[in-house]
């Protein structure tokens, strides 16, 4: 009896203590996902207390507007020019900064890691200023060389390729450290015994490093492409997706239905945002799906080569 | 009785003990309505007019004596305070007073919960300016649920120059397009100062003003939907004209690098520091370069509202909006009526009137207020020159039905004067074309769904063909 009783009190304890996670979890989480999903069916301007059932009216709605897929354009165009910045920028950063002989290692790593624990929207007006065309210091770079001034965030051509950058910058020593974690993970002992067989520091980055941080490739550029769909408060405090769209994203493109238009369209603003979380599943689901089956593919081939 | 020091406590006891105390103080934050700190004690009074801030602690502290009750003031800025007040409005936390920047038209509030009715005196009635309360805008069925206290007569797209710059490189202030054009390119020539800014990166602030500037180029309507017709008609010369005029100054790098991403307060910062000619603004352009810059105020000067040959301006403008509501839930409706009666007085709008914000209510106050000579001189301009529009939820407030569910046009004129700037958008008449069809779509939409639901309203109700430009609207 007693030792029935021990289990059953020792599990009360185990769910006393995931009772905080589950309850904000489910409040701060699996409730708005939810609740977005009912929103997405009616129409409702967050005013009134009357929600009126639409159906899928406002999937129609969103899919035949074109700025929303000049939104979902922009999106997966920031995600492409970003993610491998981040992911193999940081990887070979991250190499440099693994480097026992390196000096102020620890320097270079807190100076890169920096940005990541910074407010980003103060670092969106921060570089507003940085890049102000009038008065900004890249403004007083360009005039000492007697150019004009280059307004890279109100012209449409440039402001979605500074924006990127500035997150790039932002963002690079989160993924940094990611490698940096992975490479901790490959013995010391397998880089001396290579060396010890005369192995050279190309060759131990090629035969050892490299094939032993690939598994980690898989997680870490997931992580990444899903965290590059995430530039709202960067964007919104650099350009508010302007000039003339040209930096809207979905984030931002759900925003502006949702709480900047006259009368809010909480019903219409929903739909898209469950369509863009579809699309950032299909997007992982896709890298994912090519990552593992060029690892089958690639074992298959080396079981072949072996027979 | 308890032995204290028996008492054993062993790490999971406390661990779980803590636990549990956090959870239970999280429950207790999301509780009821009641446990809001402030709510019942006194009148809460919340607003988003940044240029009032001062002026309305003030006015809350002098109103929360002779009540007897306490008065806490909040202002939210506008970007957050419609937020703020759904937040509100969704845990039955609403404010007693607050100011009117909710979207929705009147009887939706009122349907919603959002407003009660306001009881004024007749001696507070009798402060009004004639045709201040009117049916459909801020009374329904007689009853009145919003309280204007700023005047309907105004028009936003100033042109506002620095004096001194004028002085310095000798340009006369400008009526017409022309006299702009000569005024900007003397200022370039000069090459001292930049010649103009606006708040090219705000698109809704550039949709206002060249929704003046065409209305004051002679398109006979506003917001793009024409008076007599009851269409809307972006691709009118009058637009097509102030767009243009907007091209070639951006053309001829006559704006201020960095213009095309500037915002309300980068814009009026700017030109508030003193270097720049020209900035368009509205009225309360002094009351917010005197929060940026006061030593500029002296250097403002304004020649009124642009229109193409320097013809006499024509403005329109529908009744005067509400400005206060007062919750639908108050717990304080009689001294809230107080409090909003207070604003109909005229030492409050002496006070409107010296913050240099939106032109209070009663404009003849402005003469002996203490702002500087420019704002007085455009509010006698707007006495002249503002008209009242016709509102077809005024003539039938069942029209309001089918406003509040209008969806809003993107790209919207703001966005497209940005793009047409900025190359982004080449053909501007095909542009501005589109806009009519989606605004003439959506309204259409509106009034069948309001129809659908039972409210008597078409698009008649939109086309006042015995309007005459010039003259006040009557029904």
């Amino acid at each position: 009896m007693a030792s029935q009783t021990r289990p059953r009190r020792r599990n009360l304890w185990i769910y006393a203590f995931l009772m905080p996670t589950f309850v904000l979890y489910g409040v701060y989480t699996i409730y708005p996902i939810v609740a977005s999903y009912w929103y997405s069916f009616v129409e409702w301007n967050g005013f009134s207390a009357e929600q009126r059932f639409v159906g899928v009216s406002n999937y129609e709605a969103v899919l035949a507007d074109p700025l929303f897929w000049s939104s979902v354009r922009i999106t997966l165009l920031f995600m492409l020019v970003v993610a491998p910045l981040r992911i193999f920028g940081a990887f070979f950063l991250a190499i440099l900064l693994n480097s026992p002989r390196l000096p102020f290692a620890r320097f270079f790593r807190t100076v890169y890691f920096l940005p990541v624990v910074t407010t980003t929207a103060i670092i969106g007006v921060v570089m507003r200023f940085i890049l102000d065309p009038g008065a900004g210091p890249v403004a007083a770079v360009v005039g000492l060389f007697g150019l004009p001034p280059v307004d890279l965030l109100g012209d449409s051509a440039t402001a979605l390729v500074t924006t990127a950058l500035v997150y790039v910058w932002k963002f690079f020593g989160i993924t940094m450290i990611y490698w940096l974690a992975a490479l901790q993970t490959i013995p010391q002992d397998v880089y001396d015994a290579a060396r010890v067989d005369g192995a050279g520091g190309a060759r131990i980055f090629r035969h050892i490093t490299l094939p032993m941080l690939l598994p980690f490739l898989l997680i870490i550029t997931v992580l990444t492409i899903e965290d590059c769909f995430h530039a709202f408060d960067l964007m919104q405090t650099m350009t508010a997706g302007g000039p003339f769209y040209s930096t809207e994203i979905i984030e931002i493109y759900i925003y502006r239905w949702a709480f900047a238009a006259s009368i809010p369209q909480l019903g219409f603003a929903s739909a898209a945002a469950v369509l863009f979380g579809v699309l950032v599943l299909v997007v992982v689901a896709l890298q994912a799906w090519a990552t593992l089956t060029s690892q089958r593919l690639r074992s298959q081939g080396t079981e072949k080569g072996r027979a | 009785m308890l032995d204290l020091s028996r008492l054993e406590i062993s790490r999971r006891t406390f661990v779980g003990g803590v636990g549990v105390g956090a959870l239970a103080g999280l429950l207790a934050a999301c509780g009821g309505s009641g446990t809001a700190p402030g709510a019942g004690a006194g009148i809460r009074w919340w607003d988003h007019f940044g240029g009032l801030q001062d002026q309305h602690k003030i006015w809350a502290a002098e109103q929360a004596k002779k009540l007897g009750l306490p008065v806490e003031y909040t202002y939210n800025e506008p970007g957050r305070a419609v937020e703020a007040l759904q937040l509100a409005n969704q845990s039955k936390q609403l404010p007693d007073v607050y100011s009117n920047i909710v979207g929705l038209p009147l009887p939706a509030l009122v349907d919603s919960g959002w407003v009660s009715p306001i009881e004024l005196s007749d001696e507070a009635l009798a402060r009004l300016p004639e045709g201040t309360l009117v049916e459909g805008i801020s009374m329904l069925d007689g009853v009145v649920y919003g309280l204007p206290v700023m005047s309907d007569r105004q028009y936003w797209a100033c042109t506002w120059y620095n004096s001194e710059i004028a002085e310095s490189v000798g340009f006369e202030p400008p009526r017409s397009y022309d006299e702009f054009r000569t005024a900007l390119k003397a200022i370039a020539d000069d090459g001292r100062f930049a010649p103009l800014t606006l708040a090219l990166g705000a698109s809704e602030r550039m949709r206002d003003q060249a929704d003046d500037l065409a209305q004051s180029g002679g398109f006979p309507g506003w917001q793009g939907l024409r008076y007599d017709t009851g269409e809307y008609a972006y691709e009118d010369d009058a637009y097509v004209n102030v767009i243009e005029l907007l091209k070639e100054i951006s053309d001829n790098g006559w704006l201020l690098p960095g213009t095309n991403s500037f915002q309300v307060p980068d814009a009026r910062g700017r030109w508030a520091a003193g270097s720049v000619g020209f900035a368009v603004d509205g009225p309360w352009a002094p009351g917010g370069v005197r929060a940026l810059n006061e030593a500029h105020l002296p250097k403002m000067a304004t020649s009124g509202q642009l229109t193409p040959e320097g013809e006499d301006l024509v403005i329109t403008r529908g009744a005067p909006a509400p400005v206060w509501f007062v919750a639908g839930n108050t717990k304080h409706p009689d001294e809230v009526n107080l409090l909003l009666e207070s604003f109909t007085q005229d030492d409050y709008q002496a006070v409107l009137a010296e913050a240099m914000d939106q032109p209070p209510l009663n404009l003849d106050v402005v003469a002996d207020a203490d702002v500087i000579e420019p704002y007085a001189w455009l509010v006698e301009d707007y006495k002249k020159r503002v008209f009242r529009a016709p509102q077809p939820q005024v003539r039938n407030p069942a029209a309001n039905e089918a406003l509040a569910f209008m969806m809003p046009a993107a790209p919207h004129l703001g966005d497209i004067i940005q793009g047409y700037l900025g190359g982004d958008v080449t053909d501007l008449r095909g542009e501005l074309v589109k806009l009519s069809d989606t605004a003439n779509q959506n309204l259409d939409q509106a009034i069948d769904k309001a129809a659908g639901a039972g409210a008597k309203v078409s698009r008649d109700d939109w086309a006042f063909t015995d309007w005459q430009r010039g003259v006040d609207y009557a029904y």
